[in-house]
């Protein structure tokens, strides 16, 4: 046994991986990938602790251990940057067509922290203003488009 | 403001302010000695009584801001814009030659308290929160609603006076413009506060599963306690969905699968791995990295180098 991963599915996970940190938009969940990818993780924690319980070289089952981390790093990280992006900007992602690049989860993540950030505002701020002056996206009802910028 | 002027079509004038304070008149009657070396030469025992403001005097301001304040001229108006250096006024004031501008019916500064509270935020040291200032930021809350209630009055007047409030330029007009805008600045200002903080919140969400350490929960107002709370949960649900990922460990680049730490306090039998451990304090540990690291975030646990 070569590599823990498929040799393709690290590359492509590694790949994915790298695009999304140095893109500020947020790019097209790779599902699939993904999906393969903790089922291998899966099936090999399980071959490592096999490998642990029956005695096998341990310099070999800590070299697998860290490949197997590095895996699970990467796929944690990848799933962890999309997510900062969502916080950062969800106003724009649920107004855009980038709402389709977002899986179904991230999607219920998204919709719940947009609607945790406007209660906040609305009880912290918006609700204690003048009328006219309550909205969270526009400045006030005289602004013809949404001008809060946030 | 030039831009402002060029787009709405209006006049600029321009003027010094250096020597301004110096022409307001005194009220009060005030009376100084002479200077050394300003002596009139036989009237040395005698003392002055001030006619115009002194700068260094602690009515200048006052009397100058009075005096330009009654003024009929737009100039001088203009003078108090640039005076109080609120550049949003002064765009708007100095505009039409022929109209006065009814705003300054508080000698206070707009925008002074809002820009204070956002100053606090950029004194900070990144990512660390502040205590909430509640008093500042309410005193801005108030400030809107002052601004508000004088805009009302003045579209009533204007009302009143059988004006068009949309169309109609009178000073009445400029007053109102002056009160919206400032009311928009402080909204701008007080969302940008509680924005830049729930920031914080968001980056202690991933750090902390859902109980704040009490040195952070003490500088967190109750809507700040709760956004937290909320945001958190949504994390966990989300993470929960993708079949209990936990995504808020390993947080860095695997170097060594174990990592070697001191525990720092008494936290007690703890199941880590498949077996139970004793976290004794003192004593010290090869965990992995992906075990100890809610413990060194919270400070339980430090990790030994080298």
């Amino acid at each position: 046994m070569n590599r823990l991963l498929a040799t393709s599915d690290i590359v492509l996970l590694k790949t994915a991986w790298r695009n999304e940190k140095a893109d500020p938009e947020i790019l097209k969940f790779q599902a699939a990938l993904v999906q393969r990818s903790r089922e291998q993780i899966q099936l090999m924690e399980d071959t490592v602790e096999e490998f642990k319980r029956s005695g096998f070289d341990p310099l070999i089952v800590s070299i697998y251990q860290m490949d197997l981390e590095r895996a699970q790093f990467l796929l944690r990280s990848y799933l962890r940057i999309r997510l900062l992006k969502i916080v950062n900007d969800m106003i724009h992602i649920s107004k855009t067509d980038v709402w389709n690049h977002l899986s179904r989860e991230e999607q219920n993540f998204a919709s719940r922290c947009s609607e945790h950030m406007k209660n906040y505002m609305d009880e912290a701020v918006l609700s204690k203003l003048p009328s006219g002056y309550q909205s969270n996206v526009k400045q006030s009802i005289a602004s013809e488009e949404d001008d809060m910028g946030i | 403001m030039l831009g402002l002027a060029a787009t709405l079509d209006l006049e600029i004038e321009q003027l010094d302010v250096w020597i301004v304070f110096l022409h307001g008149d005194l009220e009060d009657e005030i009376y100084m000695e002479q200077s050394k070396g300003f002596e009139v030469k036989g009237k040395e025992g005698l003392i002055c009584c001030l006619r115009k403001s002194l700068y260094g005097l602690k009515q200048a301001p006052r009397q100058c801001f009075r005096g330009l304040r009654t003024s009929n001229n737009l100039l001088f108006s203009s003078v108090v814009a640039t005076f109080f250096r609120w550049r949003l006024v002064s765009s708007i004031v100095l505009c039409h030659r022929l109209f006065r501008c009814n705003i300054m019916e508080h000698t206070e500064i707009y925008g002074k308290r809002a820009c204070q509270l956002v100053k606090e935020l950029a004194s900070a040291e990144p990512g660390q929160l502040t205590r909430f200032n509640d008093d500042l930021f309410n005193q801005v809350i108030k400030e809107c609603n002052v601004h508000y209630k004088q805009f009302y009055e003045l579209t009533r007047k204007m009302q009143e006076e059988g004006l068009d409030v949309q169309s109609a330029r009178n000073a009445d007009h400029f007053g109102m413009l002056i009160h919206h805008l400032s009311l928009l600045r402080n909204k701008r200002c007080l969302m940008a506060y509680m924005y830049k903080r729930a920031e914080i919140i968001h980056s202690l969400s991933w750090k902390v599963r859902r109980i704040l350490p009490q040195d952070i929960e003490e500088k967190l107002c109750d809507c700040e306690k709760r956004y937290f709370k909320n945001h958190s949960s949504a994390l966990q649900s989300y993470m929960k969905e993708m079949g209990s990922l936990d995504l808020t460990v390993d947080t860095v680049p695997p170097k060594d699968p174990y990592i070697k730490v001191r525990v720092l306090e008494d936290i007690g039998v703890t199941a880590i791995g498949d077996r139970d451990t004793n976290l004794a304090r003192h004593s010290i540990h090869f965990l992995k990295r992906t075990d100890a690291e809610h413990y060194i975030f919270q400070g339980m646990m430090e990790e030994l180098v080298g």
